[in-house]
């Protein structure tokens, strides 16, 4: 536990337990409406928000915040207005986000810091990350926790949700902000490029055992914390870029919970 | 005062009309049959009455008031086409499934409390299933799933119960539960029930009112004094005035 008498490890596990429960909590709702695309297209979006940070020297985390609050906003009113095309929309906002990004970084010059942001930081977690991500998984888990049947009627039936009384477009709207604000907050721990796994794979592991909604999302909670903890910790021994360890920890995780379901089935269910 | 009336609704598809000229009063306690064939403007019709679609022409009066001003959707209790095409696999129990239908009656924190889990444990017996609370939906049988989706609108209390196509893809055995269930409900609860139904000759005995759609335009008749040999009749002859319209 020597790591633990590092200030910045510290920073890096506060940062990453926080955002170790908002993803998959987002996620699960995310996925189930298979939307999960819209994670990859709002993580590069906010790539682009990183790079003009670095570009006009704001603090990139905050830039990538607006920014994909505003490509979430854009991508809800797309997903309407296309239904047919959604996907086909997303497409081309992630690869707008990416071609910014990647010219912004070039233009910079000081690609130096762009590395953290792609893969994550353990030891570039701050006081001022602290400070943001903090209030803001608060607020995600408050509006998460109160709205919680609503977002379960839309992931199950958007359309009939409008009966039940949910109000849909603006339920709606909050979750996209919801979604948008997650992936920001986890660039310092994963980085941009493996934000979307972390909503989509410790809740692909949670469903293999899930008996109800509920269970689903205490179970992705439990993958995603062991996937984000034992990364850190990795991280930490093998000076390995956290955002690689922990999804890569999550992808064991997943694929150990599949053999086992498998072999319970073949072996032991009764007939 | 009738509990749904339709006054001279109109609704076109850009230049298509699906919908023309509708009249149609549906009094409390009605159980009406909607019937016609494909494309002839049952469900834009169901779609206008749900707020889905806002007529171009006419009114929806909801209790003598415009439906758009007055009414609390959840007071239509639906279950649509496509209610059996959700994805199987979602990990969802029949408990939350019911349960989020009552989205209205929860408090700040959408969140179900006791008081609602009697209510979930209520609309479950009504339909006799009591046991499969914690079960997962999809592992269920079409016409078990069906009747939890009958549970689920019951869960509301609705004062409208409409009802598109409920039976297709469930076996006979299902198709009677079903009509028993909805029965059940219609005699101990007096509830109004519009159903969209192919198979002319079950409904028409079991509904009060068969409306017949035809191009747009709606023909109300009483039950007692619909004739299916009568309508399969009509519609054939209209189908003989059709199809040389479109030859040409």
């Amino acid at each position: 536990m020597d790591f633990l008498s590092y200030t910045f490890m510290r920073r890096a596990l506060i940062a990453g337990n926080m955002v170790g429960v908002i993803a998959p909590l987002v996620g699960v709702f995310l996925n189930l409406r298979r939307l999960s695309l819209i994670g990859h297209t709002l993580s590069h979006v906010a790539l682009a928000g990183v790079a003009i940070g670095l570009f006009i020297g704001v603090f990139p985390l905050y830039m990538a915040l607006i920014i994909s609050i505003i490509a979430a906003l854009a991508i809800e009113k797309l997903r309407k207005d296309y239904q047919d095309y959604a996907e086909l929309s997303l497409a081309i906002i992630l690869a707008a986000g990416l071609g910014l990004a990647t010219i912004l970084i070039s233009a910079a010059r000081q690609s130096a810091g762009i590395h953290s942001y792609l893969f994550g930081s353990i030891s570039l977690v701050g006081t001022r990350d602290i400070y943001m991500i903090l209030p803001l998984a608060f607020i995600i888990l408050a509006v998460i926790i109160k709205y919680y049947y609503g977002f379960f009627y839309l992931a199950f039936n958007e359309n009939e949700a409008r009966l039940a009384g949910v109000p849909v477009k603006a339920l709606n709207i909050v979750f996209m902000v919801v979604v948008a604000l997650t992936i920001s907050l986890a660039i310092r721990v994963v980085g941009t490029l493996l934000i979307a796994s972390l909503i989509t794979i410790p809740v692909a592991a949670g469903m293999q055992l899930a008996w109800s909604f509920k269970s689903t999302i205490w179970l992705s909670l439990i993958y995603s914390l062991i996937a984000v903890n034992s990364g850190l910790i990795y991280s930490f021994y093998y000076d390995l870029a956290p955002g690689g360890t922990i999804i890569i920890t999550g992808v064991l995780l997943l694929l150990a919970t599949m053999l086992i379901k498998y072999l319970y089935q073949k072996f032991f269910r009764p007939r | 005062m009738a509990l749904l009336e339709l006054k001279n609704i109109n609704f076109s598809y850009q230049q298509e009309k699906a919908v023309e000229n509708v009249r149609l009063s549906i009094e409390e306690g009605d159980f009406v049959a909607f019937i016609g064939p494909n494309g002839s403007g049952k469900s834009t019709l169901l779609k206008l009455i749900l707020g889905y679609l806002t007529p171009d022409k006419g009114e929806i009066l909801w209790q003598g008031q415009p439906a758009s001003d007055v009414m609390d959707w959840s007071s239509i209790g639906y279950i649509s086409q496509q209610v059996k095409e959700f994805n199987q696999s979602f990990p969802a129990t029949v408990r939350e499934i019911v349960g989020s239908n009552l989205y209205n009656k929860m408090g700040f924190i959408k969140f179900l409390n006791s008081s609602l889990e009697e209510k979930i444990a209520q609309a479950l017996k009504l339909v006799d299933m009591e046991g499969f609370m914690r079960r997962k939906i999809g592992n269920l049988s079409g016409g078990q799933q069906q009747r939890v989706f009958i549970a689920r609108l019951m869960v509301n209390d609705p004062d409208l119960i409409i009802l598109d196509e409920p039976l297709v893809g469930l076996d006979i055995k299902a198709q009677d539960d079903f009509y028993r269930i909805i029965g059940e409900i219609k005699e101990k609860y007096n509830k109004t029930i519009i159903m969209v139904s192919h198979d002319i000759q079950v409904i028409s005995r079991h509904a009060n009112r068969v409306v017949c759609f035809e191009e747009g335009q709606v023909y109300s008749h009483r039950a007692r004094e619909f004739s299916y040999d009568d309508y399969m009749y009509d519609l054939r002859q209209t189908n003989l005035r059709i199809i040389p319209r479109h030859e040409h």
